[in-house]
């Protein structure tokens, strides 16, 4: 089976460049600062400056948060002038002249952006395999948190892709991502489910229905990766967030405890959707100019 | 080989391509001849499959090109008028990609690819970074790039330009030599004359459509309306000119040194009845031929003369 050559390409060429080697120093860097952070922050608000193991499970949840947030940043600036790019170098109209498919070029790009993320996230295990020594955390969960970060990773990629589609500069191509993943996806809809709620007790003096809140925050990585947390190490952080006051049914309960999966779902839909329409807008005979 | 019917492309109001129509028959060098504005790289990019024409068909062996792009891929090799280059790949690597793109098994790439720089005079250059290639030897490698996955029709849209003239005639030879090998080519280019020697065959756009088509030759008979004959007697100039004045058909005469230039207005008939009343005058002729016109006169004439 051939290789997708856009993929190979973008691999070779990657992995030839210096840059590469200087982003992923300073990514495990600025990972295994944080790691020594924490721990070093632990040290000291204890009695005897010592290290307690049980504290472990807030190092997991840095070192993943950070890895989430890098992730999220990483991902618009490596993808979103994939398309522009090839569009101001002008190699993409000898691109799409090619046997490929708009559909295989966009594929190539994305899984040679995801390759990257892969490398780079797989570069900073060993500074997870900290939270391993001292135990708390099974590896399944980590693989589970792993493949979830890749997915808001996808999800990110994709969305940079199209925008690098329609737009002829790299750079608004990338605010555009981080206007939609920062300001839309993370931010807009937590004020809102949060102000719906408060306006609702305001004017009703009574706990408002979860389905609202529960709708608007699928698409909110934040939300997602905090409630894989909670699943994971038994904290309630979402459950506070959404201001579960009350009992809830069972179904609720159910799907607020597995609430990252409906954010990973949506995360694959919406990568699969943007790959789709990427492709129709690189595809030449469905311009309009 | 290529047949195009009717095509029209506007944005919005602008007509870039208004109802052209031409053919271009197979194993010819085409060249298509136009000034800067007058639609030939939208015509050749939709040609390309590259963009969607607003109107008309467009045949290329037989397939429509709106209607079955895929297949069309397979049959067009196209060098736009301004590419780009991976500046990270060397050139052997550049070519094995777009080997790739078109899906040409591992083990065939090699043979291939050595081949194909050969043609371009490229093979010492095949493990140099495509940056530090000059300009011709860009344009060369992206003539080999679209030669890759073995084209019937080769588009060029203005592939000489920036280039200094041993970089021309190079790219010249090439391109005779890809005919040889069975290659149409339809080359793009603002300027007639850059053409002429090399095309079997000229279009010349203006304003959107082909304003004429055919052999330099038959272009240059059919646009010069005035024919301009030349005449070299060996001795009594006098003589020739007072045969010249006599003539209502003949005007605007010139005497040079050596001969003499005028305009003739007649048929063949009667200018072969002048050419014996001259001889027959006892005037001894060295030789009596009609001026070709100039080329770049006939373009300016076609086009109006102006940048659009």
């Amino acid at each position: 089976m051939m290789m997708n050559p856009v993929l190979r390409r973008e691999t070779k060429t990657t992995l030839r460049n210096w840059k590469m080697f200087a982003i992923l120093t300073i990514y495990v860097a600025v990972v295994s600062l944080g790691a020594a952070g924490f721990i070093y922050g632990t040290m000291f608000n204890s009695y005897d400056f010592s290290f307690d193991p049980a504290n472990m499970g807030g190092m997991y949840v840095v070192l993943c948060a950070m890895q989430m947030g890098l992730m999220l940043l990483s991902a618009p600036a490596m993808t979103a002038g994939t398309i522009s790019g090839e569009r101001e170098r002008q190699t993409l109209d000898l691109l799409l002249m090619t046997k490929m498919s708009s559909l295989s070029i966009v594929i190539g790009k994305l899984l040679s952006s995801m390759a990257t993320l892969v490398l780079i996230m797989v570069a900073t295990l060993p500074v997870f395999a900290i939270a391993f020594y001292f135990g708390g955390i099974s590896l399944l969960s980590l693989l589970i948190m792993m493949l979830y970060i890749m997915v808001t990773a996808c999800m990110a990629c994709s969305l940079s892709i199209f925008f690098s589609c329609i737009f002829k500069k790299t750079v608004v191509s990338m605010v555009v991502v981080y206007l939609l993943i920062g300001g839309v996806f993370c931010s807009g809809t937590l004020i809102t489910a949060m102000l719906q709620q408060s306006l609702y007790w305001t004017m009703h003096q009574d706990y408002p229905s979860l389905a609202f809140p529960l709708t608007i925050l699928v698409p909110n990585p934040g939300v997602g990766f905090f409630s894989l947390i909670d699943s994971q190490l038994g904290s309630n952080i979402i459950s506070n967030v959404i201001h579960v006051y009350k009992n809830q049914s069972a179904a609720v309960n159910t799907l607020i405890q597995h609430y990252w999966i409906l954010n990973f779902i949506f995360n694959i839909v919406i990568s699969g959707v943007f790959v789709f329409l990427s492709a129709l807008f690189i595809n030449p005979v469905k311009k309009k100019k | 080989m290529l047949e195009i019917k009717n095509l029209v492309k506007k944005y919005g109001k602008f007509t870039a391509v208004n109802d052209l129509n031409l053919t271009v028959p197979e194993s010819s060098i085409f060249g298509f001849v136009g000034p800067n504005g007058a639609g030939k790289t939208t015509t050749m990019k939709i040609m390309s499959g590259l963009l969607k024409a607003t109107g008309g068909n467009v045949i290329i062996d037989g397939v429509d090109v709106t209607k079955k792009p895929r297949a069309l891929k397979e049959r067009i090799g196209y060098m736009p008028d301004f590419f780009g280059v991976y500046d990270d790949l060397k050139v052997m690597e550049y070519m094995d990609f777009y080997a790739g793109t078109y899906y040409i098994p591992y083990e065939q790439r090699e043979a291939l690819i050595n081949n194909l720089l050969e043609i371009v005079d490229l093979s010492h250059k095949k493990e140099d970074y495509v940056d530090g290639l000059s300009r011709g030897m860009k344009q060369r490698l992206c003539l080999a790039r679209s030669l890759i996955h073995d084209p019937k029709l080769l588009i060029l849209d203005e592939p000489a330009s920036g280039l200094d003239p041993r970089a021309r005639v190079e790219m010249k030879e090439i391109l005779k030599q890809l005919q040889t090998m069975g290659k149409t080519i339809i080359i793009s280019s603002h300027i007639l004359p850059e053409l002429a020697e090399m095309c079997t065959e000229v279009g010349i756009i203006d304003q959107g459509h082909i304003v004429v088509q055919g052999t330099v030759q038959e272009i240059m008979k059919q646009m010069t309306k005035v024919r301009r004959i030349q005449i070299h007697p060996l001795e009594n100039m006098e003589g020739l000119l007072k045969i010249l004045e006599e003539q209502p058909t003949v005007a605007d005469v010139i005497e040079n040194t050596l001969d003499v230039e005028f305009s003739f207005q007649g048929t063949d008939q009667e200018l072969t009845a002048l050419l014996k009343q001259i001889v027959l005058a006892d005037i001894a002729v060295l030789s009596f031929k009609e001026k070709e016109g100039n080329l770049e006169e006939i373009f300016m004439q076609v086009t109006g003369g102006e940048e659009k």
